[in-house]
């Protein structure tokens, strides 16, 4: 199934705003295969996501979802990945 | 007008809360602090530009008399720190590699300084070097010595992004001019060097005491560095003896050396960096190599525009992702450009790195772009202002990288410093070599980049009728220390000096993003200004009891409150708050937050409405220039704003004059000078020159267009950062006018002047 994907920096190979995953597939894998794409994890050793990232699920902050990573993913779900910096300039 | 739309506090030349002590030295700078049992500390510095540590022997320093702790980097937990998640490249410590001259190694903590410098040498680190890479160009091509061996190509961040068709926009384009622009490395000169004083106490709770602008980026980083969570690490703000960036930002490597050498002796521990220290490590402004190209119609419309960058992004990558889009986005605030493509790559190099610097890549970018637009308005005739005129963005205009422009008086702005200057009269018409020459910029009023940009105040309301403020903003000289408490001056009736104004405290005073990207009077303003109503609301219902008034209806004015028009029928601020205090148990605690309307920028495209407004600045200024020596004599700069309205026009004319003498400096002879190894050669003040009172314009004239922006407090927004904007373009212009000769590459020395001069007149002879 296809999950709708947004983040505001470049995530190779992430068609169109979309990516492909496996049915069932959770938040958190969905994350993990983002990080691996990224090239930086998203989540830790700890399963928390990093304080760097904002992840939100369609539309609400993952946290909110009582599942958290273990949310399983429907078709065109939304996924939003958001780095944060630490201070500006 | 109504009562309550007289403004008593606000639009007047409050002087700054802390001249008085700053000029006869009592304020207490970090410097100043001592405590007892403190130790002073000292950093290690790698003397490689790129090198392998194989080995740092301690043993000597640690017998040396005086001497109570040594640290590597093997002393914290190896955990990369930095701004974003995907650039974390900081050490607190280099454990494995260094990757420029001065990149730090090792700490000492001793009984003096000498000790600890002395200890220093004492110190064996074995090293085994590595070929550095010293020109981002170089250091982009395959085969590169690799910085960081998950960076290819040495490419530390990019921004790339394109809107409309760019191939159509030049195929339409009647003239299409091109050059190449290159901008240096500079450092700017805060007298206060960094300072920090760290504890760690025996219930594991961290202090750093440090003259940081940002304490809460500080406080997280170290938090992250030392992987602890961040209620154990407290930042306390001093005073700043500067800020404008450059390293006040962000945790350094110090802040992690002094809490940790406080850990191992149970002392706290001060570490004061030297100016030499400052002037070869970070943060440093971005040098630039920039690829122009403008397309225009025949009446000088912008079709389109190529912008293409590399940024010497040094050995880490502070803020840079942020840095590589900034520069790209002014042209974007400023004029309408119907096509643009924009690709900026900020390079990892052995260098010390860079940051963000005031400005934060504004005035280089407008300096390529101000220089070419004047080379096409020659070529087309038109004179300069009326180019940019034809193509500056309006009210209600939504730039294709969707930024939106509200309140806008840029035209204006222009006319004015047209006018003011005497331009019409001037422009073709001065005596050889003397020159006169323009440029224009547009600026956001402090970027919501996600994460904590919003920002908040409380205050208290006591019973003299004066007021304690807390927000998290930093003055570093800026004047926040004054608008602010002018707000709630304003709001509450009272005085300027009836309300005192906090430094930060982590431990205490709200979350802050810190002083960053032109935010504060805005953010923190509306912050302070909400806070203010709050504690007023709370008055108001009590004296309206009282008074037997409709609340709405009150004013507070002169310390009084009472029903509108009926000013003898009130009561005093001080008398009300102790009733308030005695007879109902009520503190008066006013709270406030803000957030901008703004939108999230996103990296990957160049889009967002990332700032709630902007402001607008056209400069003029006129030079002498000596055609034997080369010398530039700024005879005067004219700055026309629209900055909102002036909350303070003494604080904001600080500024602007402050901003004209830093970028004048960076246009005539600031830079870093480095060998083929990257080592520093000109590492203090004696050879990094900088603009003293002897090279301050004769005359600065500074006009306001005084129009409120409808979201700012009392009308607000930028007004002092966006000045340096247009400056070195402006200088730059007024040299090509008197010598009759584009300089591309800052500075623009006496030497480039006169062998320019020379080489025309060479020609002319012939």
């Amino acid at each position: 199934m296809r999950i709708d994907v947004k983040a505001n920096f470049m995530i190779p190979g992430v068609d169109r705003g979309s990516v492909e995953v496996e049915e069932n597939a959770t938040l958190g894998d969905v994350l993990t295969d983002l990080g691996n794409r990224a090239k930086f994890p998203f989540i830790g050793p700890d399963r928390k996501i990093d304080p760097g990232v904002e992840v939100l699920l369609n539309g609400l902050e993952y946290a909110f979802h009582s599942k958290r990573l273990e949310t399983h993913l429907e078709e065109n779900d939304k996924v939003e990945v958001i780095i944060l910096p630490m201070a500006g300039g | 007008m109504d009562e309550h739309e007289i403004l008593e506090v606000i639009g007047k030349p409050y002087p700054k809360k802390d001249a008085r002590i700053k000029v006869t030295g009592e304020c207490r700078f970090g410097e100043d602090i001592q405590v007892s049992g403190m130790l002073h500390g000292k950093l290690l510095r790698s003397p490689h530009a790129h090198a392998r540590i194989l080995s740092i022997e301690t043993g000597k320093a640690e017998k040396l008399k005086g001497v109570r702790a040594i640290i590597t980097g093997k002393d914290f937990p190896g955990i990369l720190y930095g701004n974003f998640i995907n650039t974390r490249d900081y050490l607190p410590l280099a454990i494995d590699r260094v990757r420029y001259i001065g990149e730090e190694v090792a700490a000492v903590a001793a009984v003096d300084e000498d000790t600890a410098w002395e200890a220093l040498d004492l110190i064996d680190v074995q090293y085994e070097p590595l070929p550095g890479v010293f020109d981002p160009e170089e250091a982009m091509r395959e085969g590169a010595p690799l910085l960081y061996d998950n960076k290819p190509r040495n490419i530390s961040s990019q921004s790339v992004w394109e809107f409309g068709d760019l191939e159509k926009g030049l195929k339409e384009s009647y003239l299409i001019k091109e050059d190449h622009f290159q901008t240096q490395s500079i450092k700017h000169g805060m007298l206060e060097t960094h300072i920090c004083i760290g504890y760690w106490d025996a219930n594991d709770k961290i202090t750093l005491e440090s003259s940081k602008q940002s304490p809460y980026a500080v406080w997280r980083q170290l938090a992250m560095g030392l992987s602890i969570p961040p209620h154990k690490v407290r930042v306390k703000q001093t005073f700043v003896g500067a800020g404008n960036s450059g390293g006040k930002q962000e945790a350094m490597p110090m802040d992690f050396a002094a809490v940790m050498l406080s850990k191992k002796t149970g002392r706290p521990v001060k570490i004061v960096h030297t100016m030499e220290e400052v002037l070869i490590i970070g943060h440093m402004r971005h040098a630039f190599e920039i690829d122009l190209k403008i397309g225009v119609d025949r009446e000088g419309l912008i079709q389109a525009v190529d912008f293409y960058a590399i940024a010497d992004g040094g050995a880490h990558s502070s803020i840079g992702q942020l840095s590589i889009f900034l520069l790209g986005n002014p042209m974007m605030v400023t004029y309408k450009i119907p096509n643009v493509r924009y690709r900026g790559y900020r390079i990892y190099t052995n260098k010390s790195f860079c940051g963000a610097l005031r400005g934060h890549c504004g005035p280089q970018a407008v300096f390529a772009f101000e220089g070419l637009l004047n080379e096409i308005a020659d070529e087309l005739g038109l004179d300069h202002f009326e180019i940019r005129k034809r193509n500056a963005v309006t009210p209600g205009f939504v730039s294709l990288n969707d930024m939106k422009i509200t309140s806008c008086s840029f035209k204006e702005a222009m006319d004015k410093a047209r006018d003011v200057s005497g331009w019409d009269k001037k422009k073709g018409k001065l005596p050889k070599y003397r020159g006169i020459g323009m440029g224009a910029s547009g600026m956001v009023t402090g970027s919501n980049i996600m994460g904590l940009s919003n920002c908040s105040a409380l205050l208290k309301v006591q019973e003299d009728g004066t007021v304690a403020l807390q927000s998290g903003a930093t003055d570093v000289g800026q004047g926040c220390d004054t608008v602010l408490p002018m707000i709630v001056a304003e709001i509450l009736g009272i005085e300027p000096d009836d309300v005192s104004f906090a430094l930060v405290d982590s431990d205490l005073t709200p979350m802050d993003p810190g002083t960053w990207s032109s935010r504060v009077t805005f953010y923190a303003g509306n912050a302070v200004k909400a806070a203010a109503l709050d504690a007023r609301g709370q008055l108001a219902q009590v004296a309206a009891d009282i008074l037997k008034a409709n609340e709405k209806e009150l004013i507070f004015k002169k310390k009084m409150v009472y029903p509108k028009g009926r000013p003898d029928q009130g009561i005093e601020l001080d008398r009300l708050v102790r009733h308030c205090q005695n007879r109902k148990g009520m503190t008066i605690l006013g709270r406030g937050y803000y957030n901008a309307p703004a939108d999230t920028l996103d990296f990957s495209t160049g889009k967002g409405n990332f700032a709630p407004t902007y402001s607008f600045w056209a400069q003029v200024c006129e030079v002498d220039v000596d055609p034997e020596t080369g010398q530039v004599d700024i005879l005067n700069i004219w700055s026309a704003h629209d900055g909102g309205r002036e909350l303070n026009p003494m604080l904001v004319r600080g500024q602007i004059l402050g901003s004209s003498v830093m970028h004048l400096g960076q246009t005539l002879f600031e830079g870093i000078i480095r060998d083929d190894k990257g080592k520093t050669l000109n590492a203090s003040f004696l050879d990094y020159k900088m603009p003293t009172f002897m090279d301050i314009p004769k005359c600065q004239e500074i006009y306001s267009m005084d129009v409120p922006d409808p979201e700012g407090p009392f009308g607000a927004k930028e007004a002092g950062e966006g000045a340096g904007n247009p400056s070195i373009a402006a200088i730059a212009n007024a040299i090509a006018d008197a010598v009759g000769y584009r300089f591309k590459s800052l500075p623009i020395t006496p030497e480039k002047i006169a062998m320019a001069v020379r080489k025309k007149e060479q020609r002319e002879a012939l």
